[in-house]
């Protein structure tokens, strides 16, 4: 089954962002961030695009499907 | 105020109201009392819990909260409200078996059922919330 994988902790810590930091950056709270780095939350295409928009990078570098 | 405050407030006010209103249910049910302590409590518990996240609200400012309700917090919330649903629905089935065996009177059924489903979702998000 696909599943939807993540590797936002590594480009978030790359770009200099605390989990707070991000969260003021796109307008959420810390725990959706935290939450969306552990695969508890699947965030949706809007705020994607905005924690791409955030970290200067294309939503494909941070999000990618996982066949297991 | 920051979002972690109003997220905290948020958790322990729903939890007192749904509490309250869980203890009136669990009462009158384990009483056969459709007044098992004062019927307003219930209610004044729920306008007091939206009075203080909606002052909390206020004092923090938009942009936080906003930021405090945001789509996590919907998606646990509409979890939240989804189950209570069901759960809500699934009370009239058992509270109906409950009054065909003569276990509860009817008055007593309407308190426990209605004070049950307003605690089913403030109650389940919390759990919600803090299991994510």
């Amino acid at each position: 089954m696909a599943e939807l994988h993540n590797t936002l902790k590594a480009h978030r810590t790359d770009k200099g962002f605390t989990q707070a930091s991000l969260a003021e950056a796109v307008g959420v709270s810390r725990k959706s961030i935290n939450t969306i780095e552990n695969r508890v939350f699947t965030p949706s295409t809007l705020l994607a695009l905005q924690i791409a928009h955030a970290l200067d990078c294309s939503v494909h570098d941070i999000f990618y499907v996982k066949d297991d | 105020m920051n979002t972690e405050t109003l997220s905290k407030i948020r958790i322990v006010v729903f939890g007192l109201a749904g509490l309250v209103c869980a203890s009136y249910s669990a009462l009158a049910l384990l009483g056969n009392s459709p007044r098992p302590f004062s019927p307003w409590l219930p209610g004044a518990s729920g306008f007091a819990a939206g009075l203080v996240m909606w002052l909390s609200a206020i004092s923090a400012g938009p942009r936080v909260a906003g930021m405090a309700h945001d789509e996590l917090f919907w998606v646990e919330w509409g979890q939240a409200v989804k189950f209570s649903y069901w759960f809500s629905i699934a009370l009239y089935p058992l509270f109906g078996i409950f009054m065909a065996l003569g276990w509860i009177e009817p008055t007593t059924s309407i308190a426990a059922m209605g004070t049950a489903a307003g605690a089913a979702p403030m109650l389940a998000y919390c759990i919600l919330n803090l299991r994510s």
